[in-house]
């Protein structure tokens, strides 16, 4: 695969080879940059922890991708070592929050499903904005 | 090594190659006085405008009061939609130096009714 193509394709899934990671690490730690993919990636171990402890083996991510978009994704091994993931993508409609799931299904939450969603998400501001912003999500002061 | 001819037109270089220079044409393109005040005071005014705009931009984001306390929607969608919205601004925040007003809810009536 050339380089370009590895790099969209890296881009678009969010996947990167072991070199380009180290050298993202290496240049990030050069430049102190911070993308707005780092701070999803940070934001998302915040989000992964909302919905209490990940199992072992497993892999969860959740965060806000826009104002309207929250995204779930987990990755796992089945019983026969099988890699699985799923993703669901929850939209945020007037009508209600429209959940997209692997297939696709689409279906509007209801119930404790959409009391507990809005939870997270008010949490997820919540400690993001403390943890990583450093600032009072109340007020939006910033901590000394 | 260079050297200047007596009308000024024609120089060595110091490659020894000689080269001709079209003075009329160099002197078309040198601007007089008043040009050059002209476009100082062109870029003066486009740097006091962009100020401007800046500043104007600033006394609104001051306006909206960035540090009024928040009040979260009750309503879950309302709820999900506005920590969004807070997400977002906060974002912005860290990217500009900026908060910026808190978003306000959507009130959005449809839910349940239709059904």
């Amino acid at each position: 695969m050339s380089g370009l193509l590895k790099k969209v394709a890296s881009l678009i899934t969010g996947n990167e080879s072991r070199d380009d990671a180290k050298t993202r690490a290496t240049t990030a730690l050069i430049t102190t940059e911070i993308t707005d993919r780092d701070l999803l990636r940070q934001e998302s171990k915040i989000g992964a922890t909302l919905f209490g402890p990940v199992p072992k083996g497993r892999n969860r991510e959740f965060f806000c991708l826009d104002e309207s978009t929250w995204i779930w994704h987990e990755e796992w091994r089945d019983e026969k070592n099988i890699e699985r993931q799923t993703t669901v993508r929850y939209e945020i409609h007037p009508k209600g929050v429209l959940k997209v799931s692997d297939g696709p299904r689409y279906q509007f939450i209801e119930g404790d499903e959409l009391a507990n969603f809005a939870q997270a998400t008010r949490l997820y501001y919540e400690e993001t904005s403390k943890k990583i912003y450093m600032r009072d999500p109340h007020t939006g002061l910033k901590f000394a | 090594m260079e050297s200047i001819n007596r009308e000024g037109t024609r120089f060595d270089n110091t490659a020894g190659e000689t080269v001709q220079i079209d003075l009329h044409a160099a002197s078309r393109n040198i601007l007089s006085m008043d040009e050059m005040r002209a476009a100082r005071a062109r870029q003066q005014f486009s740097a006091l405008t962009q100020e401007a705009f800046r500043a104007v931009k600033l006394i609104e984001i001051e306006k909206a009061d960035p540090e009024a306390p928040v009040t979260f929607p009750t309503d879950p969608v309302e709820l999900s939609h506005f920590s969004g919205q807070m997400m977002e601004r906060i974002r912005t925040q860290h990217k500009n130096g900026h908060l910026g007003a808190a978003p306000t809810p959507i009130k959005w009536e449809t839910r349940g009714k239709a059904a």
